[in-house]
């Protein structure tokens, strides 16, 4: 990883005094003063310009909590395992489609999420009957129905 | 007997009710750490905490803020910075070329990175129509280029899969 490191994009931290929000818990604000603290935030992607947005990334977060560990108990209870070395097992998660509706899908080989996203193929469709259309649209995209 | 054996029938249709309800509403019930467990959470940094059922405690589990091992919390809070940093790598790729990802246009080529399992290696694809992610991870055919030299491979490994 070294290798590229001084490739990176410096990061234009904000103004200071600029209010910005944060997860701690709940969606707090603070100023921007320039110190260890902010800057953490700000590169781990605990920063952000509104309370609307830091509003979205704590349902997002407390939704992905709840849909992980679905699959997690799904999987557990079926003692079905995500195995990429096999070529034969389908391995079921939910993507977006043409309607931009949420369907499944499976996978062989190509993997686009961690592994605890996946399922078998009865899994999938007790994954499909817990949650509605528009959790697993917001899971996946963060986006919300109009 | 009898009003004990309705009891038994009226707790049973209840419990059937309950166990409706926790699927209608996704939630099973949450069970939470024992009192006194040690976990790790992130706030700017890593911090050890004792679970005293506190709603802080309760809010950490719930939101995924919860690690039983401080190296699962160093991991993720590897894998944070990691993800702001290419997240904010394509922004800027994107931003440059003006380039936005326009999920009605079906003849623009939305380009994004995942692994092969064949390799193990990060490749790009392209979507059209099918999304798996959130919009600020797609790319240009350049901007795809782009990023592929900004990060290693290690790198863009460990953000689509926590795995090294």
């Amino acid at each position: 990883m070294k290798k590229k490191e001084t490739n990176y994009r410096e990061s234009a931290y904000p103004k200071e005094q600029t209010k910005y929000y944060y997860i701690d818990g709940g969606v707090f604000s603070a100023g921007w003063d320039n110190q260890t603290i902010d800057k953490d935030r700000f590169n781990s992607g605990n920063y952000f310009a509104t309370w609307e947005e830091g509003k979205v990334q704590y349902d997002w977060q407390v939704l992905n909590v709840k849909i992980l560990n679905s699959i997690a108990d799904i999987n557990k209870e079926e003692g079905w395992v995500a195995d990429w070395s096999d070529y034969h097992q389908r391995k079921w998660y939910i993507c977006l489609d043409t309607g931009r509706c949420p369907s499944a899908d499976f996978s062989i080989i190509h993997q686009y999420y961690e592994t605890n996203r996946y399922l078998s193929d009865d899994g999938i469709d007790e994954l499909w009957e817990l949650y509605t259309q528009e959790q697993f649209k917001f899971w996946l995209t963060k986006e919300k129905s109009k | 007997m009898g009003t004990i054996h309705s009891r038994a029938i009226q707790i049973l249709v209840n419990k059937g009710e309950i166990e409706m309800r926790e699927k209608e509403t996704n939630c099973k019930k949450t069970k939470y750490p024992k009192l006194g467990t040690e976990y790790w959470n992130i706030l700017c940094q890593v911090w050890a905490n004792t679970w005293c059922d506190h709603f802080i405690d309760k809010t950490n589990f719930d939101t995924g803020n919860y690690f039983e091992t401080k190296e699962q919390a160093d991991s993720e809070f590897e894998w944070r910075w990691v993800n702001t940093r290419i997240l904010r790598s394509i922004a800027d790729i994107n931003k440059e070329e003006g380039w936005v990802a326009d999920w009605d246009d079906y003849n623009q080529s939305k380009w994004y990175m995942r692994v092969d399992a064949y390799g193990w290696c990060p490749s790009a694809d392209c979507a059209i129509i099918h999304r798996h992610y959130e919009t600020n991870r797609y790319l240009s055919d350049d901007g795809i280029d782009e990023l592929c030299d900004l990060h290693t491979a290690e790198e863009l490994k460990f953000w689509l899969t926590k795995e090294k």
